[in-house]
């Protein structure tokens, strides 16, 4: 499994091994796979405590730097009688929430993150997003899930932004009505089958399924939970049809809770659909994949049409994020295992694109006390000549161009669909990846080629910017490297597609 | 051989010298602008030394990439890679020397030398990689960079100078305020239309992949007849290359994607030369050419009726359509050529027109029994291309650093000004229009000499043969009414100098803000540094036939070169022309050298005092004159289309996130109203008041819903309800029930 980062995280094991025993002795051992959540839910508490006085914002870095080495010296087992399990799947998944978290935290620094309740929520709703990837259980995805979830309503209202509570009221509308599908999609399951133990569910799916799937009312019902898991987990990633509250509050939120809504929870959402598809489900894959197929197609055209027609940066990030998604959604139409494991590599690109992206305009915007339009961007090459390239490589790399690690992640997405026989399918994500041009090459053209009205250089906060100069290095270094990540998600995706 | 330096160097040296470039900017604003043109010709030393190695093994360099896809990183040494990367490297170094003193005034140019070689890297990762995929990423590459080059002079504050013979356009895509503007669509329109192209090149790409299972073109060399079988026999076979071809359509500029290359003339005239001449363009003909000879490497010689008896039909109406798309193209822009006003466009559209030969040429190649000889007229006419392109456009860079206009109609009588640009510009035209003994002519008569023993034994030969001699007789009119226009006649320029720079030209502004004094000077002969690229050009257009023996034992690996071995060869090209059949072929080119040559010295230099202006202006030349002008209404049609979508979005936008979603709103809000005032009227004199705050209440609870953006949480619940159905009815219809 550790194959690139295999010597550093034995000498780290190595080095911390004495404490690890010592410590091993004090916790149940049946909490040992949940530790890294319950880490995070005690810093969340001890930041909330202390930013009655100081700023807790170091806690917070404390916790999520705490946690990371938990995950290096904690070996992978299950926890809670199984209801939550660390694998090489959500091991991945918990590295890319993590890194997420870490890059938020730095761009807290901005706005909110000296107060105690904000970062207690950012906290908690991390614990949350790390629950979600490792349940595999209805029941426990629902707790987590709701772990996850509240805290970011809540986040999303404590924005700046004057349209904040608006943003935030239908996010928290739309997530209702989700939850409220996600329920039903449960008591259906339970309904039929008397399981919500996701692998013990598999082989009930695959008796229902093997009399033919047009025989049996099970599943029917069963195919219609499915489709309420693809909607209610969907909304978090913004597909189809539950991608509408995405661009509101995405632009209204604090810019460091959107990267986190659109770098953590999104993925989040992944690996619950991918948990769901291709566990539970995976028998009925030819029952499920035109619908996967059909979300993919509609969430491509809506995002990529809509971004054209935006001015704010934020909305058109938060429309070009929904087509990603739709981008990625074809690793999962195709099934495979390179295809499952291409969605992996995407979530993992996008995260640092997209949290870059968002953690730049945030700081922009932050410095210009404004929602930042396309017309603030003229001239930024001269105003903030990093800020400018930096932008230009993350837009190139959103793009899919070489050199950067949006190529590579595209490209295995669209070659896992021609591999299944699905090259249309690649075709009209290829030509997608063309008309999305059309607004990245807006924000080059305005970052280098319009003159600004206002010449004077814009300092931007270091905090941040290191943020995402962070982002880009990665960026970059893996398109050289893409193996580095691309092993760990092959690794991933064997673990959990049984071919 | 390389000196016994590892092979990749090749790559890097131009590509990470790239990184350098604004960092030796911060010493030395000469080592800066010299860095491209040293790395440049560091690299153009080592691809010389490429030659003995043809064919050599690459075990130590090969580098695994990607292990899960198998993708490895090899340089790939045979001779069509090794020709096209010793002329790419060799190019762009005199290319790149010219710029140093034609960019001398600029502002920026860290940003242009750090493009230009980025650039140069971009193509010799496309020619010498071995694997498809990496071809691709230096493809892009190039991409973006001609996408910042075109687009370099954005900064222009200028209006655009406008076309004293044009047509004003009514579509609002293509108004612009400034010269900047201008310069940035263009650009902009570059890269996507060749996005375009580069979109289902990919897909092709992928889809070829699923049946080699290897992206390396040795190994799909190696294995030709399993693939090819297979892919035939799933009937995918001539879609996959349509699809990759449809990549070289769009960088080559071939029929219909040819409209971007026209509008690629806004960058300097040093990027023009580098993008037509030495990289960009030729990398789709490249790409053809590639696979033409993988395809043919199967069995010894043809593609076609030999090798691949099953796949007959697939592989023959591929080539079939290279040929036609070819000599479409040849014909197509070369009439367009004729009625050009801007002299560096004239002189796109004759690239455009000889790229088509070149693909004429893969096509025949992929259609006759024995591809070579096509194949090798096709090489050579990218190599003689190369040179008197490069020739001309630093020629015409020349020309319009002095008279500060891009339009001929504007030019004249340059004759006695620059006498030296004068003289190279005609050994340029003259290879162009493919006058003996000039290295133009023995390429392209030998494409035609093809085409015509195509005709022999095709009906589509035939159709190609005519395109190819008309296309020929086009040609030659408007290289002679180039010069006709620019050269001759009363000296427009000087007389209007002063006209000219106060409405600020084309290539002016940054030249005269800096150096105001130039203005009025009389047009003269550009400087050293510009001069010597163009003298080794023409030397080499006048002898280029005497290297085409030394390119054709390269290409065919016969062997050492000896004096008899190389007088026999030269012997035959010459005796190949006159003696039957090669015979026929030729004298029809003579024939149609006459036909577009004579009307055109007649009309621009024999009439050389008369104004070189000429438009037809009635009856039917009037009406072809308008046709041609207006491109064939092709470009026309891509912005309809473009502002179309454009409008589609926007209303899509208005319509349905606005007007239907508000509509639902400012109705239901409506309804309240209407409602609470029946309710009110109503209950009036019963609970006095009541009802009024009612009214009140859900007016103002609508109203301040309606304040932010555009969403409203309802509509938003509806519009999921909805998807819901939609996922349901996917659903059952997958399930087989609908």
């Amino acid at each position: 499994m550790f194959q690139l980062f295999t010597p550093i995280v034995d000498l780290i094991r190595a080095i911390l091994s004495p404490i690890t025993q010592q410590l091993l002795q004090f916790i149940p051992s049946d909490w040992l796979g949940s530790m890294p959540a319950l880490t995070l839910v005690g810093f969340a508490v001890i930041a909330l405590v202390v930013g009655i006085r100081w700023n807790p914002l170091p806690v917070s870095f404390i916790g999520v730097l705490v946690v990371t080495i938990e995950m290096i010296v904690l070996d992978p087992v299950s926890s809670f009688g199984g209801l939550f399990v660390r694998d090489a799947f959500s091991d991945f998944f918990i590295y890319i929430i993590l890194i997420v978290g870490f890059l938020v935290l730095m761009s807290s620094t901005l706005h909110s993150g000296d107060q105690g309740p904000y970062n207690f929520l950012l906290l908690m709703s991390f614990a949350g997003a790390i629950l979600v990837v490792t349940a595999t259980d209805l029941i426990a995805l629902f707790l987590a899930w709701e772990l996850m979830s509240t805290p970011t309503y809540v986040l999303t209202a404590l924005s700046p932004n004057r349209g904040a509570v608006d943003g935030a009221t239908k996010y928290f509308v739309m997530g209702l009505m989700a939850t409220t599908l996600m329920i039903f999609g449960i008591a259906l399951v339970y309904g039929v089958t008397g399981q919500t133990s996701l692998s013990v569910l598999s082989s009930t799916v695959a008796t229902i399924w093997s009399s033919g799937p047009g025989l049996s009312p099970a599943a029917y019902t069963l195919m219609l939970a499915m489709i309420l898991f693809v909607i209610s987990f969907g909304f978090k990633v913004g597909i189809f049809p539950g991608w509408m509250w995405v661009p509101d509050t995405y632009s209204t939120a604090d810019g460091s809770v959107t990267s986190y809504l659109a770098g953590a929870t999104k993925k989040a959402g992944v690996s619950a659909l991918v948990r769901i598809l291709m566990v539970a489900f995976i028998v009925a894959r030819l029952s499920w994949a035109p619908l996967i197929v059909g979300v993919s197609i509609l969430t491509m055209v809506i995002g990529n049409v809509l971004a054209l027609a935006q001015r704010k940066i934020m909305r058109m990030l938060a429309y070009s994020s929904i087509a990603m998604m739709g981008y990625l959604m074809i690793g999962l139409a195709a099934g495979t295992e390179l295809g499952v494991a291409a969605a992996f590599f995407q979530a993992f690109v996008h995260a640092l694109m997209k949290t870059g992206a968002f953690i730049l305009v945030w700081t922009i915007s932050v410095r210009l006390a404004r929602d930042v339009t396309y017309d603030d961007l003229a001239g930024l090459s001269q105003r903030a000549p990093l800020a400018s390239a930096m932008f230009a490589v993350l837009m190139l790399a959103l793009a899919g161009m070489p050199l950067t690690a949006g190529f590579w992640s595209k490209l295995i997405l669209f070659q896992s669909a021609v591999e299944v026989g699905m090259w249309w399918l690649a075709l009209i994500g290829l030509l997608n990846s063309v008309f999305s041009l059309g607004y990245y090459l807006r924000v080059l053209k305005y970052c280098y080629m319009i003159e600004p009205k206002d010449g004077s250089p814009l300092k931007l906060a270091s905090v941040p910017v290191m943020a995402v100069v962070l982002c880009v290095v990665g960026v970059i270094a893996f398109f050289v490297f893409p193996g580095a990540i691309l092993d760990y998600a092959i690794g991933a995706a064997a673990g959990i597609v049984v071919p | 051989m390389l000196f016994g330096l590892p092979y990749y160097l090749i790559l890097v040296i131009p590509l990470a010298g790239s990184l350098v470039v604004p960092l030796a900017g911060r010493f030395s604003e000469k080592l800066r602008d010299w860095t491209p043109a040293l790395l440049m010709g560091i690299t153009m030393i080592l691809c010389w030394s490429l030659f003995p190695d043809i064919g050599s093994p690459q075990g130590p360099t090969s580098w695994p990439w990607i292990e899960a896809l198998g993708l490895r990183f090899e340089v790939l040494l045979d001779p069509l890679s090794v020709i096209m990367a010793v002329l790419s490297s060799t190019l762009c170094f005199l290319i790149y020397v010219y710029s140093t003193e034609y960019m001398a005034h600029e502002g920026d140019r860290d940003r242009f030398f750090f493009l230009m070689l980025a650039f140069g890297g971009g193509m010799l990762t496309l020619v010498l990689s071995n694997n498809l995929l990496i071809a691709f990423i230096g493809w892009e590459i190039m991409g973006f960079c001609s996408y910042g080059l075109i687009g370099f002079w954005n900064d222009r504050k200028n209006p655009p100078e406008t076309d004293p013979t044009g047509i004003e356009s009514k579509n609002p895509l293509l108004r612009f305020e400034t010269e900047g503007q201008y310069n940035t669509h263009c650009g902009t329109k570059a890269f996507v239309v060749t996005r375009v192209g580069d979109a289902f090149m990919l897909g092709g790409i992928l889809l070829l992949f699923m049946f080699t299972g290897t992206f390396s073109f040795t190994e799909m060399a190696a294995d030709a007849q399993s693939w090819w079988q297979i892919l035939s026999s799933v009937g995918l076979l001539f879609p996959t290359f349509l699809l990759i071809f449809a990549g070289a359509i769009g960088k080559s500029g071939q029929a219909p994607l040819d409209v971007w290359l026209p509008e690629a003339m806004a960058g300097p005239t040093s990027v023009s030369a580098l993008i037509h001449a030495a990289t960009m363009v030729k990398a789709g003909i490249y790409i053809t050419a590639r696979f033409l000879v993988t395809m043919a490497s199967a069995a010894d010689s043809g593609v076609v009726p030999e090798i691949l008896p099953p796949s007959f039909d697939s592989a023959a109406s591929f080539f079939t359509v290279v040929a036609i798309v070819g000599g479409v193209t040849a014909f197509m822009t070369a009439t367009m050529g004729m009625v050009s006003n801007e002299l560096k466009q004239v002189l796109a559209f004759s690239t455009l027109s000889q790229l088509g030969y070149m693909m004429l040429a893969m096509g025949t190649g992929g259609l006759l029994i024995s591809y070579q000889e096509a194949y090798m007229s096709g090489i050579l006419h990218i190599i003689s291309h190369g040179a008197f392109k490069a020739l001309l456009f630093l020629a015409a860079g020349g020309v319009i650093h002095v008279v500060h206009t891009k339009y001929l109609s504007k030019m004249g009588g340059l004759k006695q000004y620059m006498p030296k640009t004068f003289i190279v510009m005609w050994i340029g035209v003259l290879a162009l229009s493919g006058i003996p003994p000039f290295s133009g002519f023995w390429s392209k008569d030998s494409i035609i000499e093809y085409a015509y023993d195509l005709a022999l034994h095709n009906d589509v030969g035939i159709f190609l043969f005519i395109l190819a001699i008309l296309a020929a007789a086009c040609t030659i009119f408007y290289s002679i009414r180039l010069m006709g226009m620019a050269f001759y006649g009363p000296s427009r320029g000087v007389a209007s100098t002063e006209d000219m720079s106060a409405s600020l030209g084309h290539e002016s502004h940054g030249h005269s803000e800096q150096e105001p004094h130039t203005e009025h000077e009389e047009p003269h002969d550009p400087g050293r540094a510009m001069m010597c690229p163009l003298y080794i050009l023409a030397a080499f257009t006048i002898v280029a036939f005497a290297v085409f023996p030394f390119v054709e034992a390269v290409l065919f690996s016969e062997g050492p070169m000896t004096v008899s071995v190389w007088t026999s060869v030269l012997t035959e090209m010459v005796l190949v022309k006159l003696t039957m059949p090669g015979l026929v072929p030729f004298v029809f080119t003579l024939g149609a050298l006459a036909l577009g040559g004579i009307p055109a010295y007649i009309l621009y230099i024999g009439r050389s005092d008369r104004p070189n202006t000429a438009i037809p202006d009635a009856g039917i030349r009037k009406r072809l004159y308008g046709f041609l002008k207006h491109r064939w209404y092709i470009n026309e049609f891509y912005y309809w289309i473009v502002g179309g979508v454009l409008r589609f979005t926007s209303s899509w936008k208005s319509k349905i996130d606005d007007r239907i979603i508000d509509g639902i709103d400012f109705g239901s809000a409506r309804t309240a109203i209407s409602a609470s005032k029946r309710i009110r009227w109503f209950d009036d004199h019963i609970v006095d008041g009541f009802a009024e705050e009612i009214s009140t209440a859900s007016v103002a609870a609508s109203e301040s819903s309606e304040v932010i953006e555009t969403g409203r949480v309802n509509d938003y619940v509806a519009v999921l309800m909805f998807g819901v159905g939609v996922l349901v009815i996917l659903a059952l219809i997958s399930l087989g029930v609908i």
